[in-house]
């Protein structure tokens, strides 16, 4: 299955890449629920199901890259609240430049056919 | 009407009706395996249903409201399918292997919708055992034509398993490989836990707090009695299906295709129909079949529902087929009125009796002993004295012979009555059948011989038929009755107050008082023994 060319698929991938480096942007911003983070990424139509974000957000937290708090919540019990740490800001300036090189690299060979 | 299930998500009191909880379920289940293997598996477990408590409080309209089916649904659209979100979680975490997919979690049998011939049975059990459904195809397949049973089992699996219809259903389908080693671990693990449960014991016992250490001990016992019962309900799932396929097949084939039952007397075998045996108390053909229906679904129809709860158990199918119970219950309580209905039948065919008597007197040289003997039967019993096999192996109805000798206080002649006895539906037919009753005493000389069986003519039916012989013997008269006897004696009064089967073998006189004998050794003699009672 994996040798075949997919377009699904490759699509996918593709954002499946950046996903990371979305999830610390909206960080980088301001603190936010997981659900707050979800609402803009499928906004942005990034991601499609929200079962899969919670496993990042996990990858990232062990990773030291966001922390989490636990914030009252008026409903009920205590939300998670994320924010960024010191080192994610540095892997998402990392991130982002890869990301220009990339699209610069994009742009240079497609738009010399 | 359906049962409500409250529980708990994320921190939050649901209420749930029994589908939608088993689904939710289901899914948490699917999701925890897959994440089972990465670390932080609790926590991305928590967040997940944190959310999905936040998704039900959004489509609820007041915190009383059930969650019903189509909530589970909407909210699994929401958090996606387990399969999508483990294809983006693998190729998300790299230091995941590729085909770890196949969940480790525990495995559930269902019907393959995506490989199926029939209803997606042995695509199920392919996918359960891991093993190409080919091979499940053709034991089907098989055993269809050979015996049939295979046709009804595959019947029971459809009902039993359900179909595999979302993503988390066809990959608990998939799920760990079952063979010897899966199940040895399951079964370590079922063991691990009632050890575990026992060092709770253990440890309650040291515990400050008595009430608290009662509580830990019940707690810990009931842990243990379940996980024992889990383990015992395996093996009886098993036993329960292996004894209802042997003996439905057992059952089918002696009754439908049968062949029969077979019966091994002396040194010969035969293969003798229930039907054949049946025939010979029912009325016709249509009463034998009722009878042999009504015993198949009595017997036949909590055989198969055995075979069903086992398999259910063993493959722990949660879904419940109400109709199929219901069913089964309808079908088999009508086995039961219709075998009272035919039990009712078959006896009013024995519902009157008629006896006939014909009497010889017999010419013998005074002074003479008479000698009784009885002839050697060319058949085999097949069941007391009510069944015998001939020499062709077929079954044969017939009736005891009964011989009492009492004194003749009229003339000095030895005399036989023969009284032929039967049962039929009405006066009518007892007596047609009484008259097809052929019973003769030969004479010889002074020697009588007598058949110890009867045997009728022209009707293949067992009507209760006898033979009752009175031997009537004039005073002074000597008899012999011979070791060959013995079957025949039938409460004979005697002075000695000797048994029947005492009796044969020895030389007797008839005297005012009754039977005498003149050779028989004391132990014989009865008269004193039994006063104290």
């Amino acid at each position: 299955m994996s040798t075949q060319v997919n377009l699904e698929n490759t699509q996918a991938q593709m954002r499946k890449g950046i996903l990371e480096l979305v999830i610390l942007s909206v960080l980088a911003r301001n603190d936010a629920y997981a659900s707050d983070i979800i609402n803009e990424l499928k906004k942005a139509q990034l991601i499609v199901v929200e079962g899969t974000l919670y496993p990042l957000l996990t990858r990232l937290k062990n990773g030291g890259l966001l922390t989490y708090r636990w914030e009252e919540s008026t409903l009920g019990p205590p939300r998670k609240y994320y924010a960024i740490t010191e080192e994610g800001r540095q892997f998402l300036q990392q991130l982002k430049k890869t990301w220009e090189e990339l699209n610069q690299a994009v742009k240079q060979i497609s738009n010399q056919q | 009407m359906k049962k409500i299930i409250q529980t708990n998500i994320g921190g939050f009191v649901f209420h749930m009706d029994e589908d939608s909880y088993e689904k939710l379920k289901a899914y948490l289940d699917t999701l925890k395996s897959h994440f089972s293997t990465e670390e932080g598996a609790i926590e991305i477990m928590q967040d997940i249903e944190h959310r999905i408590a936040e998704i039900f409080k959004d489509t609820l309209k007041t915190p009383r409201e059930v969650v019903t089916m189509q909530d589970v649904e909407v909210m699994i659209g929401i958090m996606g399918q387990p399969e999508i979100i483990a294809e983006e979680n693998a190729s998300n975490n790299s230091t995941k292997q590729k085909g770890s997919r196949t969940s480790s979690g525990p495995k559930r049998l269902y019907r393959d919708p995506d490989n199926k011939v029939l209803g997606g049975v042995c695509g199920g059990l392919g996918a359960y055992f891991g093993i190409d459904p080919v091979i499940f195809r053709l034991i089907f397949g098989i055993t269809f034509i050979a015996w049939g049973t295979g046709l009804l089992i595959y019947f029971l699996l459809w009902i039993a398993m359900p179909k595999a219809r979302t993503t988390a259903e066809k990959l608990e389908m998939r799920g760990e490989k079952i063979n010897v080693s899966t199940i040895e671990k399951t079964v370590k693990e079922e063991l691990e836990g009632v050890k575990q449960s026992f060092q709770d014991i253990k440890s309650s016992g040291t515990a400050e707090k008595v009430g608290n250490a009662i509580q830990n001990f019940l707690n810990a016992l009931a842990q243990i009695i379940h996980r024992l019962l889990k383990i015992i309900g395996k093996f009886l799932a098993v036993f329960f299906i292996i004894f209802g396929i042997i003996f439905l097949s057992i059952f089918i084939w002696a009754i439908i295709f049968g062949e029969g039952i077979s019966i091994s007397l002396n040194q010969d075998t035969y293969e003798i129909p229930l039907s054949t045996l049946v025939n010979l108390i029912s009325e016709n053909s249509l009463q034998t079949r009722l009878a042999i229906i009504s015993v198949l679904l009595i017997l036949g129809i909590p055989l198969i529902m055995l075979i069903y709860v086992g398999i259910k158990i063993l493959f722990r199918i949660q879904h419940n087929s109400r109709w199929l119970n219901y069913t089964a219950l309808g079908i088999w309580i009508f086995g039961i009125m219709l075998g009272g209905y035919t039990a009712i039948k078959v006896l009013s065919n024995f519902k009157n009796t008629y006896s006939d008597t014909s009497v010889i007197d017999i010419s013998l040289e005074k002074g003479k002993t008479l000698w009784l003997k009885a002839l050697k039967t060319n058949t085999n019993i097949l069941w007391d004295d009510f069944l015998h096999v001939d020499e062709n192996g077929k079954v044969i109805p017939v009736g005891d012979v009964k011989l009492n000798i009492v004194r003749n206080d009229k003339d000095s002649l030895c005399r036989l009555e023969i009284t032929r006895f039967s049962r039929g539906k009405t006066r009518e037919e007892a007596g047609i059948n009484a008259k097809k009753i052929q019973y003769e005493v030969i004479q010889s000389d002074s020697v009588l011989i007598f058949s110890p069986i009867l045997v009728t003519t022209n009707t293949k039916k067992y009507r209760a038929q006898q033979v009752k012989i009175t031997l009537k013997i004039p005073d002074q008269q000597k008899i012999y009755i011979d070791e060959s006897m013995e079957s025949v004696l039938f409460d004979i009064d005697n002075v000695l107050d000797a048994w029947d089967y005492d009796m044969d073998g020895h030389t007797w006189i008839m005297k005012k008082n009754g039977l005498d004998c003149l050779d028989c050794p004391p132990y014989m003699d009865n008269r004193n023994k039994f006063l104290d009672n």
